[in-house]
């Protein structure tokens, strides 16, 4: 039924499981089969995405796209990552049954979800930093809207997966599907944190001393 | 690796007494029946003979019996020659259910785009119709009624002989799709008051490609199938004389070990969900718990997506099904799923085991040892952690 390619990526995946210190997670879900890939996207100071790690509810395809989704971010910036085409995400995964043709498409969305909630901590990092050095809530939405109207934030996506009370965060939120997702429960590490407020961090993705 | 199948409700062996039966008619009685010389009188006896068996074994008359190419052609011509031979009566409503083979359901969209009315009538959660849903939608218009005599996808037997007699009572045409009861139920046409029959060959050890539609002497049918003046001028082109005398002999012998065979197959069949429900948390056994095909079973796994579990199965050596094998290809939920308002996720997780009464407590206990094991796996791979706890028939 389906080629060598996408069975040995379907019974032997690479990347499956989930990524300690993940600093973009997102799902996606395709409203006709229900079928969902979530990504875990690992993403150094330099904005290049280090590792990445899936996992999903879903057919031998969509498991398979996944696994290849994975081997394909590794390596890219982010902004690379938003830039990638479903063609490219198959790239070496041979033909797809035109019935599954829709996993592809599965999986840029997730990937877009997952930057797109990178982004939104990249963010909540800088207003906790802007907040330790005095600023008021006033002047950090300023300052944060300048920086949005300088295109240094990309468009956030609605549904992003939230994390409440970033510092100590407890549970990932799961997307709304009829109820029945429940968080998957990782605890950061010490060394999350460290790795996710550090300072050098913020300066490289706000591109100024955070001094 | 041990090859195990469990897909016998898609399709099954054909035993070697059918096919003993069969071969003569291959390379010795090779004639056509509907020649008028000894060796398609000879071939004509055959079919003679075929037809009394299929009769016997669902109560009918044997000139009641026309050979068909299987059970979408039967379903096809059933529910199209009734609609075109009475149209110009003005009645063009016609009752199903949600759950009906493809073949049926397809044929009544056809109709539904030449004009005819169809009622698809829900189902439970069990997969069972409701009579009075019946006969709140049963009016002056009705023309006929077809409700399948099981579901192939879940097993849900339904009350066939109730359904038939309420649409009777109304005189309204009533048809079955037997296809997956013979040889499980008791049928009889006569005493359920069923005006037309469908069944099929290669789902009850006979041969594929042959299949059979009962007509109730003074039911009249448009035919479907123009040509010749076989099947008395209602289905054209030569009978496949093999594939009837097998399907003549599977029916004969489908009804005849139909006690021991329901016996020796709900026991394994139970065996199998017990064990299933024991080993593996988060299962669901869809269709209706006691009124159901002895070799059926389906299952929602939580948190596991159906075509994954099968190809995982499948490289295990062990064949199962997604849905049915009509609808495979369809990378949708299943309609039956839906019809019996499963979660769509649950719909999603769900596969379709059907045993063959040869099936050993050594087979079952391995495909159980292996589902357990592919289970976990897919699990471990899956962002779902826990779902609504009261679907599921067993939480541990």
């Amino acid at each position: 039924m389906y080629n060598n390619e996408i069975m040995n990526r379907f019974a032997n995946p690479q990347f499956v499981g989930t990524l300690r210190g993940a600093n973009g997670v997102g799902m996606a879900q395709d409203p006709n089969t229900n079928e969902i890939i979530k990504f875990y996207l690992l993403v150094d100071e330099d904005g290049i995405i280090e590792d990445a790690k899936f996992k999903a509810f879903g057919s031998a395809v969509v498991i398979a796209v996944a696994d290849a989704t994975c081997q394909t971010l590794i390596g890219l910036s982010v902004s690379e990552a938003e830039e990638l085409h479903e063609v490219q995400i198959i790239d070496g995964l041979g033909e797809i049954p035109r019935a599954r043709l829709y996993a592809p498409i599965l999986a840029m969305n997730a990937i877009n979800d997952a930057i797109n909630d990178y982004h939104k901590k990249m963010r909540r990092l800088e207003k906790q930093r802007l907040r330790e050095q005095g600023m008021s809530d006033e002047e950090i939405k300023e300052h944060l809207a300048s920086m949005d109207e300088n295109g240094q934030f990309e468009d956030l996506a609605e549904n992003t997966v939230e994390f409440e009370n970033y510092e100590a965060e407890e549970n990932e939120e799961g997307v709304e599907n009829n109820g029945t997702i429940e968080p998957d429960n990782e605890q950061p590490t010490e060394e999350t944190q460290e790795h996710l407020s550090g300072a050098s961090i913020l300066a490289k993705y706000f591109g100024k001393s955070t001094n | 690796m041990n090859k195990i199948y469990l897909d016998n409700a898609a399709s099954t062996f054909v035993s070697s007494e059918v096919l003993n039966e069969m071969m003569p008619y291959f390379t010795l009685e090779y004639g056509n029946p509907h020649s008028l010389h000894s060796f398609g009188r000879e071939a004509n006896s055959a079919l003679d003979t075929a037809r009394e068996r299929i009769a016997k074994a669902i109560g009918a008359n044997p000139e009641e019996i026309y050979f068909t190419s299987g059970a979408t052609e039967s379903n096809n011509w059933a529910l199209i020659g009734i609609a075109e031979k009475y149209a110009s009566t003005g009645k063009k409503h016609i009752i199903t259910s949600q759950i009906e083979h493809p073949s049926v359901l397809e044929t009544c969209k056809y109709l539904e785009n030449r004009g005819f009315k169809i009622t698809y009538l829900p189902v439970d959660s069990d997969g069972l119709v409701s009579i009075a849903e019946l006969l709140h939608n049963l009016d002056s218009d009705t023309l006929l009624v077809s409700v399948m005599s099981a579901n192939n996808e879940i097993g849900t037997i339904q009350n066939i002989k109730a359904i038939a007699q309420t649409v009777k009572e109304r005189g309204v045409l009533f048809h079955t799709d037997a296809t997956q009861a013979i040889g499980a139920v008791n049928i009889n046409v006569k005493e359920m008051g069923i005006d037309m029959l469908t069944l099929s060959g290669h789902k009850i050890n006979g041969p594929k490609g042959i299949g059979a539609l009962y007509i109730k002497n003074g039911v009249e049918i448009a035919p479907l199938i123009h040509g010749g003046h076989q099947e008395r001028n209602l289905r054209g082109g030569t009978v496949n004389v093999a594939g009837a005398v097998g399907l003549g002999k599977a029916c004969e012998i489908a009804c005849r070990d139909i006690i021991i065979n329901s016996q020796k197959l709900r026991k394994m069949r139970d065996y199998f969900v017990d064990k299933v429900m024991q080993e593996i948390p988060y299962v669901k056994l869809n269709g209706h718990k006691y009124q159901r095909l002895p070799n059926s079973i389906n299952l929602s796994f939580g948190m596991v997506e159906g075509e994954a579990l099968m190809m995982m199965l499948d490289l295990e050596g062990i064949a199962v099904s997604v849905g049915s094998a009509c609808s495979v290809g369809s990378p949708e939920p299943s309609y039956v799923l839906q019809a019996i308002k499963l979660s769509p996720e649950l719909a999603s997780g769900t596969i379709r085991i059907s045993i063959s009464k040869n099936i050993s407590k050594e087979e079952i206990d391995y495909v159980v040892e292996k589902l357990v094991a592919v289970v976990k796996k897919l699990r471990s791979m899956s962002p779902l952690t826990k779902s609504s706890i009261g679907e599921f028939n067993n939480v541990q």
